[in-house]
């Protein structure tokens, strides 16, 4: 898998863009909360600050298929359980951690990739 | 089809009634007052499908029975219900317990009853996978084994050893060696020119011990020796207890009785077995001992509680 490199999409807000730079983990989709609330297809979700009536409606018609990151400073209940309930969130970090959490979802990842590149068509579907 | 297992942790015995009242019918319910209470349980063999667990309780908190029950069920799917707007606590039970909701106290049924099913869709589909993963990884396995039985095969032709010892050998190998539960990152482990030094390695081994063996017998003119020769050797690199044999004797007839004692340790058809040189000499030393019992007329037996090699020989006196 040397050129493979993961999609993340990074979905922020439009008025306080994330100041850390993940590219060196990956493509970068950047995605701003007033795009809309249905995210691109990706193999990482990245959510920095969403504000509670963006979890609320958000869709992702990868569910099941991204891992998603919840990144926030001073999340509330209600962030968690939106982004748990509707988006199946696997970790949820402070803005500083996430480099380090992004990179760590990645292994998962890579696994995952790994066991699908070594019996492509037995585990395709 | 069988009942959704769910088990609900709360303090409040008049929610756990009402778990029961309401969702009795639906799911197969376990109700615990206690974090205690439900880890005893697992640690007594209960299994769930679903645990749901209430965050603030006396003694020990939702986020921590959930961490402890991920540690004890690496399947089980784990749901958090709370009242109160504890972050901490959530955050912990999505990071370390890998929680996958959140349900909202007081509950709505139909709210309980759509996440217990998600959650199990999920656990199926998990295992599904898991299931599909481990045939291809057993595959794998077997085309391995396969693979290394042409050694073994090659390796009789070479020496001259009857083409069904190497039958033989797969047969007591596989029951007396130690086996390893292959995974799917251990696929592809050996790469092909290792495997080819390896069963060339094994084939040095063989030939080396049956010279050896043959100059022993020629010296000693005495061809009952190999069968106790080889049972030593086989288990003296591993095994806790030395061989031991004892002699009986009949009417015209004396036996021979072996017990290797020891552990045989990894087998060579094995992938994931040691690829050391003391494995290679033990597995040809086992494929020449069986064949030099069957030209004594002797038989091995095997003892399958502790990995034991027995065997014995009668001659004719």
């Amino acid at each position: 898998m040397p050129n493979w490199k993961p999609r993340i999409v990074c979905a922020q807000p439009e008025n306080n863009p994330f100041k850390h730079d993940l590219s060196e983990l990956g493509d970068i989709i950047p995605f701003r909360y007033c795009d809309g609330s249905i995210l691109p297809q990706a193999d990482i979700l990245v959510m920095i600050e969403p504000p509670l009536d963006w979890l609320e409606r958000a869709e992702t018609e990868c569910k099941g298929e991204v891992i998603s990151l919840l990144a926030m400073s001073e999340p509330t209940a209600q962030h968690i359980r939106a982004a748990l309930n509707r988006l199946d969130v696997a970790a949820i970090c402070g803005l500083d951690e996430t480099f380090e959490k992004v990179e760590s979802l990645l292994g998962q990842i890579w696994a995952e990739k790994a066991k699908r590149d070594l019996f492509p068509a037995e585990l395709a579907g | 089809m069988d009942l959704i297992r769910v088990g609900l942790i709360d303090d409040e015995p008049q929610t756990l009634k009402m778990f029961h009242w309401e969702f009795g019918d639906r799911f197969d319910v376990h109700t615990f007052i206690s974090g205690e209470e439900a880890l005893n349980a697992l640690d007594k063999g209960l299994e769930f499908d679903v645990i749901i667990s209430d965050q603030r309780m006396p003694k020990m908190a939702g986020d921590s029975v959930l961490v402890e029950i991920r540690r004890r069920c690496e399947h089980t799917q784990l749901l958090i219900t709370t009242a109160y707007a504890d972050v901490e606590p959530l955050r912990r039970c999505v990071n370390d317990a890998g929680v996958i909701g959140y349900i909202e106290k007081p509950w709505k049924p139909e709210t309980v009853v759509e996440m217990v099913e998600h959650a199990r869709a999920n656990q199926l589909r998990k295992k599904a996978e898991d299931e599909k993963t481990q045939e291809l990884v057993n595959v794998w396995r077997e085309a391995i084994i396969e693979s290394r039985m042409k050694d073994v095969r090659l390796v009789c032709e070479t020496l001259a050893i009857p083409a069904h010892i190497a039958e033989k050998y797969r047969d007591v190998v596989t029951k007396i060696a130690i086996e390893y539960e292959a995974h799917w990152t251990d696929v592809g482990l050996l790469p092909i020119d290792e495997d080819d030094r390896l069963s060339l390695d094994f084939l040095r081994a063989a030939g080396k011990i049956k010279a050896e063996s043959d100059k022993s017998t020629r010296h000693n003119h005495n061809p009952k020796i190999p069968l106790a020769l080889s049972l030593e050797l086989i288990t003296r690199c591993k095994g806790e207890k030395g061989p031991s044999f004892d002699v009986t004797r009949e009417k015209g007839r004396m036996t021979l009785n072996a017990d290797a004692g020891g552990c045989f340790g990894d087998s060579y058809l094995d992938p994931l077995a040691a690829r050391d040189s003391e494995t290679l000499f033990r597995n040809a030393l086992l494929l020449l001992a069986l064949d030099e019992i069957e030209k004594s007329c002797g038989s091995l037996k095997i003892d399958q509680r502790n990995d034991r090699l027995m065997g014995s020989i009668t001659f004719q006196v």
